[in-house]
């Protein structure tokens, strides 16, 4: 049992008194440093959870089964969580899918083993982390259209979660799976089983085939009238996007792609830069600095050499460059120097 | 390329620069170096910081985690024993220092470090450089402005680098003498013993502000920062503990305030340490067009003069004993330059490049003595200075 602090409701008024107090006049990072003393999930408003268990499901898929604290809100299936944890002192920033039920705990989040970050937390049993909230637009949209789901790899796990929760809601719902391999059979065998005539599934190899038109066609559901939601990697999204878009169908379909690590060779061309807070993109040649102040921007900055820190801000996404000493920075939230690092391919940025 | 300044900007005329050091009073005890061998110095030190970064891991995230920590309970410690058992001379004395070196290693240890962003890579909130707020009454802000970005971009440059005497004492010949100087010895004391509220306010430059004519209509945005810090610090030592002391109160005010007070003169001493002893250069805005980063390293060599010590010397100035490696690397992690120290110093030695350093005596003793002498104008020091040389060969 884990929570911020005691939850019943008659200490609900003097535990929002404490938190005001506390945010006022106390640093974040002090308030958290003594209520993680008491309890390492405890902090003052970050949601946290310890890492209750570590199953595999088969191939380089494990389920991450996680009992968060009390500043975890239910969010809606199909979301993403980012999960911050520390590797050897480092704090490294992923997002995984919500394979549970949002009212579901202890949480349970879809891994695929492919780097640094998640083959530490495959062994990380007992370890705590620090979450998000849940976010992202790949939920079900409310109407009473069948449901079509086209996914592959690690995107079937938001995939799964809209499966669940539309099978419960009584709707109709088919599964296309694109791989070299079908995964999670049992699940969805079980789905079969249970829910009959409601619920579908297929495989197509990707070895043998390509997803366009002629494949769709062979399907053996009406997928015109269903609401589509993709998840997938970029190059099975391009070839659904293209299959709808010919059947004039984009209002139906519905995506969600992670921080794509897009192939874009390395290149001093025109990339575009997304400035999260401000809602809006520039297009940067240069350095990301130079180019913000191209486009009318004033970002704070200082010595404009690379030393003074003054320019340093979050990059949420995308790879950059660094001119002086050529590294190249792939890593999502980290900080990065404006005046000194130029964009390679698309980048976010926190400012 | 210092690209942010152009000659108009430094009331120059572009094209009729000319790039003189040597116009300036002070030794040079550096070799003038080509332009070739300043770039070669230049990739070299650029090298030694490659390697450096290259080798960031687990052992520095370790050390500085360490350092928060200790910083943490030490302040919990002190402050508690003042509050339990504060009219107890002994212990009041031990909870004040131990307050007074946790704030000390807070401020310089931990806070300088991690607002230069040398330890950014860990991507921690509670480390993070543009975020960081420390105990002091200075606002991170203000300190991020004048310190990493005026401090060490013009470093030592008389009249960009303001850190230059302070806006307060005089300790160059180039720098214009007024009557004021004449208190140079009794103003570097005071400034010593409230040298927080000196830092806090330097970067607000209320001088210049306050001469512009919508001055005084600025002042509540340019001041607001520090207005809201002055606020906080003074609540937390000298209303918060000592009111949740009760009894205790006296004691732990008395704690409180000797702590700050203690921290003070202490950062007083090593930053003035770091630029006013007797072989530092200072130099000519003339300098800063132009410059190639190879040169900027120079100058960062020629401005900076360390502290001979042990490990706990080291670790109580914050590393800033090691203030020409700072100046040259800001934003590696500090814990690294001491290894670091070696390969400059016979970098230095390969150039001819003077390695200015002594023992914490000598190297304060200078700045005193610059203090002293260059209280009085110009003339007057020449003639102090002959007369000095004459009773030398007299004596010798």
């Amino acid at each position: 049992m884990s929570s911020a602090l005691p939850n019943a409701t008659f200490l609900a008024r003097p535990r929002k008194l404490a938190q005001s107090w506390a945010d006022r006049w106390v640093r974040p990072d002090f308030a958290d440093f003594f209520l993680s003393t008491l309890n390492p999930v405890w902090r003052l408003h970050q949601p946290a959870a310890r890492i209750v268990r570590v199953q595999s499901l088969g191939s380089d898929l494990v389920e991450l089964v996680l009992q968060p604290n009390g500043h975890f809100v239910d969010g809606e299936a199909g979301q993403f969580v980012l999960v911050k944890v520390c590797i050897e002192g480092v704090y490294h920033t992923r997002s995984y899918s919500l394979i549970s039920a949002p009212h579901e705990r202890p949480l349970r989040l879809g891994i695929k083993l492919q780097g640094r970050v998640s083959r530490f937390l495959a062994k990380a049993e007992g370890c705590v982390v620090e979450l998000s909230q849940l976010q992202g637009d790949l939920v079900l949209r409310s109407c009473a259209d069948p449901v079509l789901l086209v996914g592959a790899g690690s995107g079937l796990s938001p995939l799964l979660a809209l499966a669940a929760e539309a099978l419960q809601q009584g709707q109709s719902v088919r599964l296309v799976q694109f791989g070299r391999q079908p995964l999670h059979v049992p699940q969805l065998q079980a789905w079969l089983s249970r829910y009959g005539d409601a619920f579908g599934w297929q495989w197509l190899d990707a070895a043998e085939q390509r997803f366009d038109p002629a494949c769709l066609s062979a399907l053996p559901w009406p997928w015109q009238s269903a609401q589509t939601y993709v998840c997938a990697p970029p190059s099975l999204w391009m070839a659904v996007q293209a299959c709808w878009q010919q059947a004039g169908m984009e209002s139906r379909l519905h995506c969600e792609q992670f921080a794509a690590q897009t192939m874009a060779a390395e290149s001093t061309s025109v990339q575009p830069v997304q400035l999260l807070r401000q809602h809006r993109e520039v297009a940067v040649t240069g350095t990301l600095l130079e180019g913000l102040e191209q486009a009318g921007l004033h970002p704070a900055h200082g010595c404009r050499m690379g030393v003074c820190n003054s320019c340093s801000c979050l990059k949420r996404s995308g790879t950059v460059r660094h001119v002086l000493t050529g590294e190249i920075n792939t890593e999502p939230n980290v900080a990065i120097k404006l005046c000194v690092n130029v964009p390679v391919d698309a980048v976010q940025l926190d400012l | 390329m210092n690209q942010a300044v152009r000659p108009e900007q430094l009331g120059l005329t572009p094209g009729k620069t000319k790039r003189s050091q040597l116009k300036l009073n002070t030794v040079q005890r550096s070799r003038r170096l080509s332009v070739a061998e300043t770039e070669a110095l230049g990739a070299a030190l650029e090298a030694l910081r490659a390697e450096v970064v290259a080798s960031l891991g687990a052992a520095d995230a370790a050390y500085i985690r360490k350092v928060q920590q200790g910083v943490r309970y030490g302040e919990i410690g002190s402050r508690a024993l003042l509050m339990v058992g504060g009219w107890v001379p002994p212990l009041w004395l031990l909870g004040t220092v131990g307050l007074g070196l946790s704030k000390i290693v807070e401020n310089m240890e931990l806070g300088h470090n991690v607002m230069h962003g040398q330890f950014d890579w860990l991507n921690d909130d509670s480390l993070r450089g543009s975020t960081y707020e420390w105990d002091n009454v200075c606002a991170g802000d203000n300190w991020r402005h004048s310190h990493n970005f005026m401090h060490h971009t013009y470093t030592n440059v008389v009249g960009k680098d303001r850190d230059v005497g302070y806006g307060l004492l005089r300790l160059f010949p180039e720098q214009y003498w007024v009557r004021g100087h004449l208190l140079n010895v009794p103003k570097m004391v005071a400034l010593a013993l409230w040298f927080e509220w000196a830092v806090g306010i330097h970067d607000l430059d209320l001088i210049r502000v306050l001469r512009q004519p919508d001055g005084r209509e600025r002042l509540p945005e340019v001041a607001g920062p520090f207005v809201h810090k002055i606020r906080r610090q003074l609540l937390k030592d000298y209303v918060f503990f000592p009111v949740l002391a009760g009894p205790m109160a006296v004691p732990v005010l008395a704690g409180n305030l000797v702590a700050n007070i203690m921290r003070n003169v202490w950062s007083f001493t090593v930053i003035f340490c770091g630029h006013f002893t007797q072989t530092v250069e200072v130099f000519d805005k003339s300098c800063l067009v132009n410059e190639s980063r190879s040169e900027w390293y120079v100058r960062q060599l020629r401005s900076s003069s360390n502290i001979e010590g042990g490990r706990l010397l080291h670790f109580l100035s914050g590393n800033l004993s090691h203030q020409i490696e700072h100046h040259l690397f800001p934003d590696l992690p500090a814990n690294r330059y001491g290894e670091l120290a070696v390969k400059v110093r016979a970098l230095c030695e390969q150039y001819d490049q003077q390695y200015s350093t002594g023992s914490l005596w000598r190297q304060f003793g200078e700045v005193v003595q610059r203090a002293a002498l260059y209280s009085l104008p110009n003339p007057a020091v020449h003639h102090l200075q002959q007369v000095g040389r004459w009773l030398k060969r007299k004596s010798g």
